[in-house]
Order: C-alpha cells, then sequence, then structure tokens
C-alpha cells in the first residue's frame, strides 16, 4: 500500500466524508434523537435554577418519584432564544420551555413547534381560566388556539426609598395622577444628586393597553396618537427640570437592564418597575443599603379612569411538538402552575393564587429580612389590593422590528438629537413601511 | 548504448527511478495526513458555512421553521438590500470605520515601531505594555473605556472640564460622537499590534544602507523616505489588507458599547447584518447583506493587492 499518492480527488472525496462524519457527530452530540425515553423529563426555561426551579422540580419529584426532571436554563437573550429555537427545531430533546414574550412564541407556534393546549387548558378546573375565549384574555391565543399558559401574572408598580419619602415630608395621595407624580419627583430631587424618578411612568402603555405599538386594526402604527407626544414631551419635561434620571447617564452606564442600581445607591427616589427588582433589593450583599423600600401603585394619567397596568403575564410554558411523552410534560405544565409559588422567591408572582396565601406569597417575595428593608404592609395593599388589567398583546406583525425603531428614536429624542414632532414622523413612517413589508 | 545496459524493469525505468517516486509518494501520503486537521477544519467550519450562507441569501428563511421554512426567493433580498438606504448608511459608516480606523492604528504602529526602535530605556517594557491591548478581550477593553468616556463622571471629560472645555463630548452617547469614539478605541487596541509587526520589519532593514544613505548625504527624513519606507513597504501592503478585513468586520465593540446607536449613528454593516438576523430572524436578508459585505471586501482587498503587485513587494 505505502508508495500509492493520495489523488487530489481522493483526498477531497476523503475530507468531504470526514467533514459529513463531523456534522452526523455534531448533530448526535446535539442529541439528534428525539425520543425522551426512561422517564426523564427536559425542561428548558430562562430563570437560574438556583432561583427556583430546583425547588420546584424537588418538589415535583417528590410527588412522582418515578418521573425525572432536567432543567436547562437559557439566557433569554437573541443568542440565547435562537440557541432554544434551534434546539427544538433540530431535535435536542425538550419537552416543555419556557417563552418570555409573544412574539417569540409566536414564531415558535408558527413554527409548529409547539403543541396545541386548547383542550387541555379548555378541560382542566384550575387551568381553564386561561382558556381561548375567556374574555377579557388572560392568555396569549393565535387563531383561536392555545400554545402556552402563563406562570406568572404581575403587575408593575413604584418602588419608593421611604427615607426619602420621609425626610421629604411627602405624602401620597390615593389614586394619585401623573401630575401629581411629577410633582412628588420634584419634590425629591436635589440638584445634580438625587433624582426623583428613574423614569417617566408609561403613560402610553398606561392608556393603550394591548398592542400598544398598533392602530386599532394592526395594519399600521400607533405613533401619531396623541399619546406618544404627551408622554415624550412629559418624560422630556422631568429629564429637563432634574426630576428624571437623563437617558444620556442611563445609556451610558447601561442602567436599562440594571435600573434597580439607582435606586439602591440613593440616586432616585421614585422606580417604575416589575416585581422582580425584589429579588435585588433583598440582596444586602451587593446592594447594600440602609432604607426601606415602599410601594406605592402606578399614577394614572387621568384621574377617576381606568387604566391598564403595564406589567406582564408571563413565563409562558409550552410543551414541544417533538416531545415523545406530552403526557407526563402536561402534568409537569400542571404541576407548575399549580405550585408556582415555589418561584416567589425569585421574585415572580404566581399567575394562580389562592386568595387566603397572599400574606404569605408577600413574606415569600420580600424574603427574610422583609420587615427590615420593605414597607411589607404597603406591597400587599399594592400587589393585592387592585383588580389589575393586564395587556395581553395578540399582534405581532414585525413586532421586533417594530420595537427596534421605537427604542432607537426613543433614545434620540431624549438625548435631544430629534424634537418630538420628528420622533412622531419618523416613527410612525419607518413603524409603517415595516408592518406594510412584513404583510 | 546496447540494450544489455538497461537495468531490470519491464518499463525500462531505473530501480532509482521507481524508489525515489515511491518515496516521494510516501511524502505526499505524509504530507495530506499533516495537511488533514486543517483541510476537514477548513471545509467544515470555512467553506461548508461560507457555501450555506450563499445559498441562504437566496431564501427567506427565519430559522424557527426549520428547513420545510425555506423559501427560495431568487435575487429578492439583494434587490432589496441595494435598495435600502438603511443598508447604504450602514456601508457608509463602515468605510468611514475601517478607513480612519486601519489609516490612524497604522501611522500609530509605524510610528511606536520607530520610537521603540531606538535605543531607549525600558524598550522591553513598552513594547508588552503596547502590545497589550491586542491581547485583551473587546468587552474588558469596552468596559474599561465605558467608564473612561462616561459624560458625566469619566474621567476624560474630567480633564477636558478642568482644561476649561465648558461642555465637553457625550461620546458614546452622542451622535456626533459615537463613531469617532469607537474608532478612536479600535486605533487604540490595534496599534500596538501594528507596532510589533513594523517593529520586527524595521529590524531586517539592512543597516548598511543607511550607512550609504548617510554617507551620501541624506538627513533623517530622507532615509526615512529612501530606505526605511520602501523596505517597509510589504508589511504595509500585508496590515493595510489584514486591517481592512478585519476593521470592516468589527463588531465585539459596537454590540457591547453602543449596540449601533444613539439612532443608527454606530450601525455598521456586521451590526445591521446581526440585527436583521438575530433581531428580526429574516436569515436569508442578512445572509444576502453578508455576501454584499464579502464582495466589498473582496474589491478592496483585490485593489490593495493590484497596488503592491506592480511595485514587486510580492512575488
Amino acid at each position: 500500500m505505502i508508495g500509492t499518492p493520495f489523488s487530489r480527488r481522493t483526498v477531497l472525496k476523503a475530507a468531504a466524508g470526514a467533514a459529513g462524519i463531523a456534522v452526523l457527530a455534531a448533530c448526535g452530540k446535539d442529541g439528534g434523537s428525539t425520543s425522551t425515553t426512561g422517564g426523564v423529563l427536559n425542561v428548558w426555561g430562562g430563570v437560574p435554577a438556583e432561583s427556583g426551579p430546583n425547588a420546584m422540580i424537588e418538589a415535583f419529584q417528590k410527588q412522582y418519584p418515578d418521573i425525572k426532571v432536567t432543567y436547562t436554563r437559557y439566557v433569554n437573550d437573541d443568542q440565547g432564544k435562537l440557541k432554544l429555537d434551534t434546539s427544538l427545531q433540530g431535535g435536542v430533546p425538550i419537552d416543555v420551555f419556557f417563552s418570555y414574550d409573544n412574539p417569540t412564541l409566536g414564531k415558535r407556534v408558527q413554527a409548529g413547534l409547539t403543541v396545541d393546549l386548547t383542550d387541555r387548558v379548555k378541560n382542566d378546573s384550575d387551568l381553564a381560566q386561561f382558556g381561548a375565549d375567556v374574555s377579557p384574555a388572560a392568555n396569549l391565543v393565535y387563531d383561536g388556539k392555545l400554545y402556552s399558559v402563563p406562570a406568572q401574572k404581575a403587575p408593575t408598580l413604584i418602588f419608593a426609598n421611604d427615607t426619602m419619602l420621609s425626610e421629604a415630608g411627602v405624602t401620597i395621595p390615593d389614586g394619585w395622577d401623573i401630575n401629581e407624580y411629577r410633582e412628588v419627583a420634584k419634590k425629591l430631587s436635589k440638584a445634580g444628586t438625587v433624582f426623583g424618578t428613574f423614569s417617566a411612568p408609561p403613560i402610553h402603555r398606561y392608556t393603550l393597553g394591548p398592542d400598544y405599538y398598533y392602530s386599532e386594526d394592526g395594519k399600521s402604527s400607533s405613533f401619531s396618537d396623541p399619546v406618544w407626544r404627551q408622554y415624550f414631551e412629559l418624560a422630556l419635561a422631568m429629564q429637563e427640570e432634574g426630576s428624571a434620571l437623563p437617558r444620556r447617564t442611563i445609556i451610558s452606564e447601561k442602567l436599562q437592564t440594571f435600573s434597580h442600581g439607582p435606586l439602591l445607591t440613593g440616586r432616585v427616589a421614585l422606580l417604575p418597575a416589575q416585581v422582580f427588582v425584589l429579588r435585588y433589593i433583598s440582596d444586602l450583599e451587593e446592594f447594600p443599603h440602609g432604607f426601606k423600600v415602599r410601594a406605592l401603585p402606578n399614577p394614572v394619567p387621568v384621574k377617576g379612569q381606568e387604566f391598564w397596568n403595564d406589567g406582564p403575564i408571563g413565563d409562558h410554558i409550552s410543551i414541544s411538538a417533538k416531545s415523545k411523552q406530552q403526557d407526563t410534560a402536561w402534568t409537569f405544565v400542571k404541576f407548575w402552575m399549580n405550585n408556582s409559588n415555589l418561584m416567589t422567591k425569585g421574585g415572580r408572582l404566581p399567575s394562580i393564587l389562592d386568595p387566603s396565601k397572599r400574606s404569605q406569597t408577600i413574606a415569600d417575595l420580600l424574603g427574610p429580612e422583609r420587615d427590615k428593608l420593605y414597607d411589607v404592609a404597603s406591597f400587599e395593599k399594592v400587589i393585592f389590593g387592585t383588580e389589575y388589567k393586564f395587556p395581553i398583546d395578540t399582534i405581532t406583525t414585525a413586532s421586533n422590528q417594530v420595537d427596534t425603531i421605537y427604542k432607537k428614536l426613543y433614545d434620540q429624542v431624549l438625548l435631544g438629537q430629534i424634537t418630538v414632532d420628528q420622533m412622531v414622523t419618523q416613527a410612525t413612517k419607518e413603524a409603517d413601511d415595516a408592518i406594510k413589508a412584513a404583510g | 548504448m546496447s540494450a544489455g545496459t538497461f537495468p531490470a524493469g519491464a518499463d525500462g525505468r531505473t530501480g532509482d527511478t521507481r524508489k525515489r517516486r515511491r518515496v516521494a509518494g510516501q511524502s505526499g501520503h505524509v504530507g495530506w495526513l499533516f495537511l488533514a486537521p486543517n483541510l476537514v477544519g477548513f471545509l467544515s467550519f470555512t467553506l461548508l458555512p461560507l457555501l450555506t450562507a450563499i445559498a441562504i441569501a437566496f431564501t427567506s428563511w427565519n430559522v424557527v421553521s426549520g428547513y420545510a421554512g425555506i423559501t427560495f426567493v431568487g435575487l429578492a433580498n439583494f434587490a432589496e438590500a441595494l435598495g435600502d438606504g438603511a443598508l447604504w448608511g450602514a456601508v457608509g459608516r463602515t468605510l468611514l470605520y475601517a478607513s480612519i480606523g486601519v489609516s490612524a492604528s497604522m501611522m500609530g504602529g509605524l510610528g511606536l515601531a520607530l520610537l521603540l526602535n531606538r535605543d531607549i530605556a525600558g524598550r522591553t517594557l513598552l513594547r508588552v505594555l503596547f502590545f497589550l491591548p491586542h491581547v485583551v478581550t473587546s468587552v474588558a477593553i469596552g468596559l474599561v473605556w465605558l467608564l473612561l468616556l462616561n459624560p458625566d463622571s469619566g474621567p476624560v471629560n474630567a480633564g477636558l472640564r478642568a482644561l476649561g472645555a465648558d461642555t465637553p463630548p457625550d461620546w458614546l452617547v452622542s451622535q456626533t460622537w459615537g463613531l469617532p469614539s469607537l474608532v478612536m478605541i479600535a486605533v487604540w487596541s490595534a496599534v500596538g499590534y501594528n507596532a510589533v509587526i513594523y517593529l520586527s520589519a524595521l529590524q531586517a532593514v539592512p543597516v548598511d544602507l543607511y550607512e550609504a544613505a548617510a554617507i551620501d548625504g541624506a538627513g533623517a527624513f530622507r532615509r526615512f523616505t529612501t530606505v526605511t519606507w520602501p523596505a517597509l513597504m510589504p508589511t504595509t501592503t500585508f496590515l493595510a489588507i489584514t486591517m481592512t478585513i478585519g476593521q470592516s468586520q468589527g463588531f465585539g465593540l459596537i454590540a457591547f458599547l453602543t449596540q449601533g446607536g444613539p439612532g443608527e449613528s454606530t450601525t455598521t454593516l456586521s451590526y445591521y447584518m446581526y440585527q436583521q438576523g438575530f433581531q428580526f430572524y429574516r436569515f436569508g436578508y442578512a445572509a444576502a447583506v453578508g455576501m454584499i459585505s464579502f464582495v466589498g471586501v473582496l474589491l478592496l482587498t483585490a485593489f490593495f493587492w493590484r497596488f503592491q503587485k506592480g511595485r514587486g513587494l510580492y512575488t
């Protein structure tokens, strides 16, 4: 054999073969098989295992000892979402997975990656409240069908530095409106060192509710609605008078996703946010602070009228269409939904909650040092004292593009690079074009 | 010469020739084996993805829908891209980013190399220090510059205020200064690498050329233009090509520091492509933009190659 040189063709064939083997091996490594045999249930979610999922799985396995659950955490950013999508598509054994927003779930539904849960939800006494025909909508519905159930239903609220409120002698009126909010923010501000609020509350979302980027028929954008102009004028005015943290600072310090930072370092007194912020407030090691945090309701755009809360229904649980054990997966989904209180320690409010367990839920949510860190009663009052209307978006046409257009122009207008008029004109044109192009 | 003088061998070839061919065959065999890991890697991770990207560019595909969701759209993605103002804006910013970044980092690198080529104290330490940014990840570099360029509390603006500037730039959060800031950071991180490459080239220039030039009465500037610069031409061409390719694909710093903003002021071609693919799930369109970018970089590389070829720098 020695002495027979390889021809180029032979080498190329060998290389192509090797590449083929490598590709197949790579598929095998990712679990090319779609079967999930042996009573192992594979669950993919975005919440760190230690922030609730481990406790949930432990409780599940205690009740169902013959089912083993493996939890894989994916990071819910662009790359992480794509990783889950390709894994679902490529046959990685996944039985149950979580989606955290409507457009992402919508794509998965459209691609046939999720099991139709409509009948299962309808026939389950605990979950029927999330049915496809429930009014007002309590779940994401696609062409009259359901492909997920929401494990979380959390209102947004205003987190306030209690010491600053007391020192400024501020009393928050019941049912306060946006003008009163602005006045309080002004009183709490100290030139250049303390800003009354992190940002102006999103009155456009409070007013427009679901699908707030879109017109009624979903065929164009809503940026020409006067409430957008009103919101931007308010945000600019508050920034200029020093009662709201400048957008420039938020961008340069990358505070968009770490809005709790300025509250816990005493740079802002009021923070409009979702309840997940509680996990940072309770973390004295990472965010040491010596004041209590009080919960305040969102201000209303106009007194006496009913508005939307901008909090989400979230943590949408779905079953993979490729799962070979869909009944077992459904057992797990139901268990998770009925025991979502196990996730409260991670700052997530369960969507199914026994009213008698509200105090316990608040205690779990605020953690063992709640009396030191929080005005506990205010949280119970704000979170459970009102029946909130949660906006459930149903339109997904070019939603990522429209969201990107909005965020780009939002920054530009608050950085003073374009006027509100320009923002409204440009947002309308660009978003309408994107919606039209996406059909 | 009689037939009897031929050694045994039906084909009339000598035993030595066969041996040589056998040895050559063996070494060819071994050579291919040595090449195989790289070849397989190239085929699997470069050529195959490249061909796949070319194929995807002619489709509409959102990945989530799997292979079944691939729709052939012909040249529609290219037509859309070439008629899209956003793409041309990104092309313009990429050209600006790459051209200033490449030329400034090369000039800076050359200046540093000339300095470090002298017999100065702490030369080795300085070489290491200047090369350091090249081996640091772009996230770490970005983090440091984010703090330095903070418009309110950053030391750069504190310094400018101390010097009397009332309204120093907002740097990365400014539509005007965003791209120049990124160019500045890119130059800072590349200049050390260029300096090291230039330095090695400088040390290869024969000393007697300088001596001869000096004897002919050439001053320092004349010696640079007639001896140093021509000798550095191959290195300059090499750096121009590799830096242009690298800078025009620059992504890490932009993704970490500005995400293409404020507005679209720092959206380069690479970031635009990422946005279309990974945020909007328009992989067919993103692949088409990638192909356009590929052709652009190829043309630039060909230009540099042609430029040096006439001067006989590489053969």
